[in-house]
């Protein structure tokens, strides 16, 4: 079967196709093209799971483009790595496709979305299978175009369709670092393939200045891919798109991607000890700031994006701190519950009619049983608590942070864990416990007339200006109740299945690298590489982590069930600090004012450069020409012919010329 | 025949004119239909041709010399061939034309007269192609300046006499420098050789200049006067900065089948002449100015985008694009590396479709909204999803997206300019790097763009527009497919450009 892999992307790309040209004809039916071409391409890669657990890699190429002696191949390889990654994105995307099902049912552009989920999933898993760096560029290059799709799918609404292009053009700066990158590393290796680039580094072809910057290039494609600091801001913008698509790409696979990036061409990041200290520094930068974010956010889907960009800083962490096993267990293992999180978050938005802010939720525990379990499953999870799956792999982070970095990466994530337990806990009370504060008043943007008029009302997921606002005091008022909505409940077997998936595996992910059992998923990673002794921590450190977890609970559930501390106790605190996380820190602003005006300022300086001084001396040269033309004639054609003979004329002169002159010299 | 086979295609077009000329003008029907035929048997005659060329032969193909006139000293050849750089120029002309003639269906005006000045163009084009002989390389590159010039000034817009005006005489100015400068070439030439020879032929002249008999009329001074002049004459054409300023005018009032032609073709005869004529003949002193292309061909990535960015018209957009674009072929041919000339020469031919395309639709949507202003466009996807799709499909494959043709050729000249020799360009990386900046920049102005006109809440204006008709989807569906087609798979092209691409990168030794 491992011969046929390449059958994985072309099943969801037969889908693509069919729905790109028969799409309007399905409908609704559309959702089915979809599903069951992930069932394929799931149930394939769990048997080419299998055969390469023993088995060797697998590798096909076909020339792809020629120049001088050169030649660029394409193809399919499947290793240890890209095995597990198989089975992580087949299976979340399979989830999702069934939760959309039911979720994205109302819209009548539902052919459109499952298309678009099909060319992702060909694209991501493309990037996956790829053999070589370049390949893997242009899956990367198509994933960001899906996810532009998903995020602005919904492109009537103005926000969608900015953050639809912050999305794309915030990562094509990371992605112009990783070609450059990957440029460099062609002309010093005559190759795009991993086992190139690999020896060349290993035997010292490359040198070390060199190895630096490819590895930094290529390390800031991570960066924006992967949103970590400083190009993160796209990322919870991203939450404009449908929340599937939010589970799928913006959690689960390809916001991983940066991850598996550094984790692919980590003997070149070995290689250099600089490389390795900013990827560890960033990592743990971005995992804090995050986090630090999560803390105040109110939009429910705001929070999992910043948590999202949080618990990819801790997987940088870990690979710069030589956590290679570490960094992808902790990828695979947040893949299953951040998607659960998502989808969990998804049930809710759809439960509570579109509305995404916490402070309208609440009390759904009751309502919503099979949601409230699972994401309770998936906060856990994500908080660490033993023995779900995030308990293991953040452990690991954990060990390799302080035995390979140093006290201040290993103090930044213990403070990061601590509050990823407490915002997610946070988001779980105002939720699920106390008393539902949505039933009283709609939607506030429903009587938004763009969204009446378009046809969007049945569909737009509210976005929550409020969280960009910097006055919590203009929480909207209770409107006239006329609530035509019933209260919340449980949605179908669509929605709760993925869900009971996700949270299976939330408990369970972690198992497959269990300490007493001998590390096996590190065994399989590592087979045949050669990256050095794996970091374990102590038994203490373990008990560390729980107590931190722990206590990152205990203190959401007195400020947000308990109410032994107001809600609004730091905020009181510090007002200064809450208004600088609720504004994200300004890096918007700073953005604009830095990069784009400027840049715009510029464009329209040249470009009044460019009509008035360029432009005004051929223009002066015209104006006498066409003048002196018009005495000729006064229709173009006379014109014409004018330019004609002169210009025969002209080369006839110059010849006689220069044969003249010829004479003259000879 | 199958010897004659260019000349036939070049000619064909012409007498296709001819026949146009003698159908009465009421038969606005048949004359589109004509037009048509002839152009797509241009087309086939050009695939024939693309069939039967040979990929591993380096040297030219399909090659005819016959005497035209000469006067004791001065010989005239009607000498033409084909290579590895001019069959896929070929191949892209007939094309475009083609579908072009298919895009101009709605015009109503002047009708017999457009199309017989488009085929008469074609004829230009393609000539200026295959021609060897300098001379008859000129006839047949003027023969192009006189139809563009009228399709601009009578089926153009409102500013259309202006625009042909300054395109006239801006590209007039570059083919009277091109004209002095093949004198010289010629003179000196002849000199060279002691006057015991004379030819206007460029194969015939690289030799010459290459092994000169009397090396010493041949000075450094002399050469590097002769290249940078024929340089100004094909950068006008491209255009590189600081004269480009033409092309905006001419663009924006252009129909949009001459526009498609314009940016299609027109613009790829510069890059096509540079590579010819500039890096054919004089190839040492293309070395020597290496950085100064380099350079040029970055300002020209940087300015173009820039002003791109700033843009209010959807068309003059486009056309600043295609002047950061041309920065890339530049940008290629001066790295001298085998991956830069191809990623210099599949530009030329990526553009072509993509460009080609972005002015289609820029024009299917001015036809019906009758504006091409970018604030008063917007919601495009709600009113007109098919045409706003591909559209969208236009920008991704400007922007470079990989599985589209534009990536092939940006990633194949960064591979060229990082790799150039040091010797050749001192400051290669940076430039590299300065120039990479572009590909932000052209993300943002057409994703701007995009989000301006294709995204947003639909206008009430728009609501009920008619979507792409049947006879659109001839231009759109083709040069859509054919610019995934060697962005999916460049080896078609590759595999034909190579051994030529080899053969000029081994002139200077590299």
């Amino acid at each position: 079967m491992i011969q046929n892999a390449w059958l994985i992307p072309v099943f969801p790309l037969i889908a693509f196709l069919i729905l790109l040209f028969f799409g309007r004809f399905l409908k609704e039916k559309a959702s089915y093209v979809g599903i069951a071409a992930l069932a394929l391409s799931f149930i394939v890669s769990v048997l080419v799971l299998f055969e390469r657990i023993g088995g060797e890699t697998y590798k096909f190429v076909i020339e792809w483009i020629t120049f001088g002696e050169s030649a660029i191949t394409m193809g399919y390889e499947v290793t240890a790595l890209n095995a597990m990654m198989l089975i992580v994105v087949t299976l979340v995307s399979l989830v999702v496709h069934i939760f959309s099902r039911e979720y994205m049912h109302d819209d009548n552009r539902i052919h459109v979305f499952y298309s678009y989920l099909g060319l992702f999933s060909f694209s991501m898993l493309g990037l996956v299978l790829a053999p070589n760096v370049l390949q893997l560029f242009i899956f990367w290059e198509l994933v960001g175009l899906c996810s532009f799709l998903l995020v602005g799918f919904w492109y009537f609404k103005p926000e969608a369709a900015a953050a639809a292009k912050k999305a794309f053009l915030t990562t094509r700066i990371g992605d112009v670092g990783l070609l450059l990158g990957l440029v460099i590393l062609f002309n010093q290796t005559g190759s795009f393939d991993y086992g190139v680039i690999y020896a060349a580094v290993e035997n010292g072809l490359i040198n070390d200045t060199l190895i630096t910057a490819t590895a930094l290039l290529i390390f800031l494609g991570a960066v924006g891919k992967s949103a970590q600091f400083p190009l993160h801001v796209w990322l919870p913008d991203a939450m404009e798109g449908p929340t599937p698509v939010s589970a799928l790409i913006h959690a689960a696979t390809m916001v991983a991607a940066g991850v598996y990036l550094v984790g692919v061409m980590y003997p070149l990041f070995l290689a250099s000890s600089t490389a390795m200290t900013v990827v560890a520094y960033t990592g743990a930068i971005t995992a804090f700031f995050a986090a630090t974010m999560a803390l105040v956010m109110t939009d429910i889907k705001r929070v999992l994006a910043y948590s999202t960009i949080s618990q990819l800083g801790f997987m940088i962490l870990a690979l710069g701190t030589a956590g290679y096993v570490a960094g992808l267990f902790h990828l695979m293992t947040h893949a299953f519950f951040k998607a659960l999180l998502f989808l969990g978050a998804g049930s809710v938005i759809f439960a509570v009619h579109h509305r995404q802010d916490i402070r309208d939720m609440g009390g759904l525990w009751s309502k919503m049983k099979i949601t409230s379990v699972t994401f309770l499953i998936g906060a856990l999870a994500i908080a660490g608590v033993f023995p779900l799956a995030g308990f293991w792999s953040k452990e690991e982070i954990l060990a390799s942070a302080l035995l390979n970095g140093d006290g201040f990466l290993f103090a930044i994530a213990l403070i990061t864990a601590f509050m990823t337990a407490f915002y997610m806990f946070r988001l779980f009370f105002k939720t699920f416990t106390g008393e539902y504060r949505g039933g009283d008043h709609d939607d506030p943007h429903a009587d938004d007339p763009q969204v009446d008029a378009y046809g969007a009302a049945d569909v737009a997921e509210a976005d929550n200006p409020r969280d960009d606002s910097m006055d919590k005091e203009a929480h909207v008022p209770p409107a006239e109740d006329h609530d035509h909505h019933h209260s919340p409940e449980e949605n179908s077997g669509f929605m709760t299945l993925p869900l009971i998936v996700l949270a299976s595996l939330a408990v369970v992910a972690g198992l497959v690298n269990l300490p007493f059992m001998g590390h096996p998923l590190e065994g399989f990673l590592t087979e045949g590489l050669n990256l050095g002794a794996q970091p374990h921590g102590a038994l203490w450190l373990a008990i560390l982590s729980l107590v931190v977890a722990g206590s990152g609970i205990a203190l959401a559930w007195a400020m947000y069930y308990k109410g032994a501390i107001a809600e609004d106790f730091f905020a009181k605190k510090a007002p200064g600090v809450h208004n600088l996380l609720l504004n994200k820190y300004y890096l918007d602003e700073i953005y604009t004012a830095v990069f784009v005006r400027p840049t715009v300022a510029i464009g329209r300086f040249f470009w009044e450069m460019d009509k008035s001084i360029v432009d005004g001396i051929v223009n002066l040269i015209g104006r006498s020409t066409s003048s002196t033309g018009r005495s000729f004639g006064r229709r173009h054609n006379g014109q014409l012919q004018t330019y004609g003979l002169v210009s025969i004329l002209g080369g006839i002169v110059v010849i006689a010329l220069a044969f003249v002159l010829r004479g003259y010299f000879g | 025949m199958m010897g004659n086979l260019l000349t036939w295609l070049v000619f064909v077009p012409l007498i296709g004119a001819a026949l146009i000329l003698t159908i009465p003008r009421e038969n606005v029907n048949v004359i589109r239909s004509l037009a048509a035929i002839v152009s797509g048997s241009a087309l086939v005659l050009s695939l024939i041709i693309w069939g039967g060329f040979d990929r591993g032969v380096s040297g030219m193909q399909f090659e005819t010399v016959a005497p035209w006139f000469d006067i004791g000293f001065l010989q005239i050849n009607y000498e033409i061939g084909i290579d590895g750089l001019s069959m896929p120029l070929l191949v892209l002309t007939t094309i475009v034309t083609t579908l072009s003639i298919f895009a101009s269906f709605s015009i109503v005006k002047r009708v017999k007269e457009f199309y017989v000045w488009t085929l008469v163009l074609l004829t230009g084009m393609l000539g200026v192609f295959v021609a060897l002989d300098m001379f008859l390389f000129f006839l047949f590159f003027e023969l192009t300046l006189i139809p563009m010039f009228f399709l601009i000034g009578i089926w153009g817009g409102k500013m259309r006499e202006y625009a042909s005006f300054k395109f006239l005489i801006y590209t007039g100015l570059g083919s009277a420098i091109m004209f002095i400068t093949f004198i010289a070439m010629f003179v000196k030439g002849a000199e060279a050789m002691n006057f015991q020879e004379t030819s206007f032929s460029m194969i015939r002249l690289a030799e010459i200049y290459a092994n000169p008999a009397n090396p010493e009329v041949l000075t450094g001074a002399l050469k590097g006067g002769l290249f940078l002049a024929l340089f100004v004459a094909f950068a006008i054409k491209l255009p590189v900065f600081p004269f480009h300023t033409w092309l905006p005018n001419a663009h924006v009032e252009a129909p949009t089948a001459a526009s498609m032609i314009l940016a299609g073709v027109l613009l790829k005869m510069g890059g096509y002449g540079l590579i010819r004529v500039g890096f054919g003949v004089l190839p040492d002193q293309a070395a020597r100015f290496a950085t100064l292309i380099a350079i040029l061909g970055v300002i020209n990535i940087i300015y173009g985008a820039l002003l791109a960015l700033v843009q209010t018209d959807l068309k003059s957009l486009v056309a600043y694009s295609s002047i950061s674009h041309m920065g890339i072929v530049l940008l290629g041919v001066a790295s001298f590396t085998t991956a830069g000339m191809q990623g210099a020469i599949f530009q030329l031919v990526s553009h072509g479709f993509i460009s080609a395309l972005l002015f289609f639709m820029v024009g299917a949507i001015y036809e019906r909204t009758k504006t091409r202003t970018i604030s008063e466009l917007g919601g495009l996807s709600k009113s007109v999803p098919i045409l706003a799709g591909f559209m969208l499909a236009a920008a991704m494959a400007s922007v470079g997206l990989p599985g589209l043709s534009g990536f092939v050729s940006e990633l194949l000249a960064f591979i060229g300019i990082f790799g150039a020799s040091a010797d050749l360009i001192p400051a290669a990386y940076t430039i590299g790097v300065i120039g990479a900046i572009g590909i932000i920049l052209t993300a943002a102005y057409l994703l701007w763009a995009m989000q301006r006109t294709t995204f947003g809440p639909m206008k009430e204006k728009y609501v009920g527009l008619p979507d792409a008709r049947p006879m659109e989807y001839v231009p759109m569906v083709g040069l859509l497919v054919l610019s995934i087609a060697i962005g999916v798979y460049p080896h078609l092209l590759s595999d034909v450009i190579n051994t030529t691409v080899i053969d000029i990168v081994s002139k200077i030794g590299g």
